[in-house]
């Protein structure tokens, strides 16, 4: 091995995190620009924006829309609410789509790369995925 | 002989990964570890023996001679 890196995932590719919200079988709408303000239980609009929002039906019955903000520093901030961080998206539910993000943006970029796939594998609940490199030093 | 490189991500379930970067030799290690800069912020980096490593082969003929 000639070197080693630990990386904390941040959100920052619209596409990566559309596919990984569509993975898991959401329907997410985009919005560009400031996005828009997230509807909440009641069809109240509440105070926060996205740019990447799922509807209530999708989160759950009695719940509020979930939406990723972009930040200025190009980044996705999700926007849950307390309510529904107890309830229809928990935190373990944003860690795994964390997790598929970051396979969708690691494959975009091996791509870029031009490397080769060799394959891929769970245990645990943790993904590895391997390429094999013939052009590097 | 070219000797084989090869990159394993680890992505454990709260999204951290871990890169390890196999028979890389010189700096296209490093090149390449930069490629995947936009994954997030590092945590960690260790540069191991083979990075520094660029004369291995004439090394390895010295050795056998």
């Amino acid at each position: 091995m000639s070197a080693y890196r630990e990386t904390k995932t941040k959100i920052t590719d619209q596409e990566c995190l559309v596919k990984a919200l569509e993975s898991k079988g959401y329907k997410p709408e985009v919005l560009t620009g400031e996005g828009r303000q997230l509807v909440g239980i009641g069809g109240k609009v509440r105070p926060e924006k996205a740019n990447v929002i799922l509807s209530r039906e999708q989160v759950g019955g009695a719940s509020n829309e979930v939406g990723f903000q972009k930040l200025a520093d190009g980044s996705f901030k999700a926007i849950i609410s307390e309510y529904d961080l107890g309830r229809n998206f928990s935190q373990k539910k944003l860690s795994d789509l964390t997790q598929v993000y970051a396979e969708f943006k690691i494959k975009k970029i091996a791509k870029q790369q031009g490397l080769e796939f060799t394959g891929t594998s769970t245990n645990n609940g943790t993904r590895k995925i391997t390429y094999r490199v013939s052009n590097q030093g | 002989m070219t000797e084989e490189k090869e990159i394993t991500f680890t992505i454990s379930p709260d999204g951290e990964i871990k890169m390890d970067l196999d028979g890389f030799h010189g700096v296209g290690c490093k090149e390449i570890a930069k490629a995947f800069d936009s994954l997030g912020d590092v945590t960690k980096e260790v540069l191991k023996d083979e990075y520094h490593d660029t004369n291995r082969n004439v090394n390895r003929l010295t050795q056998k001679a």
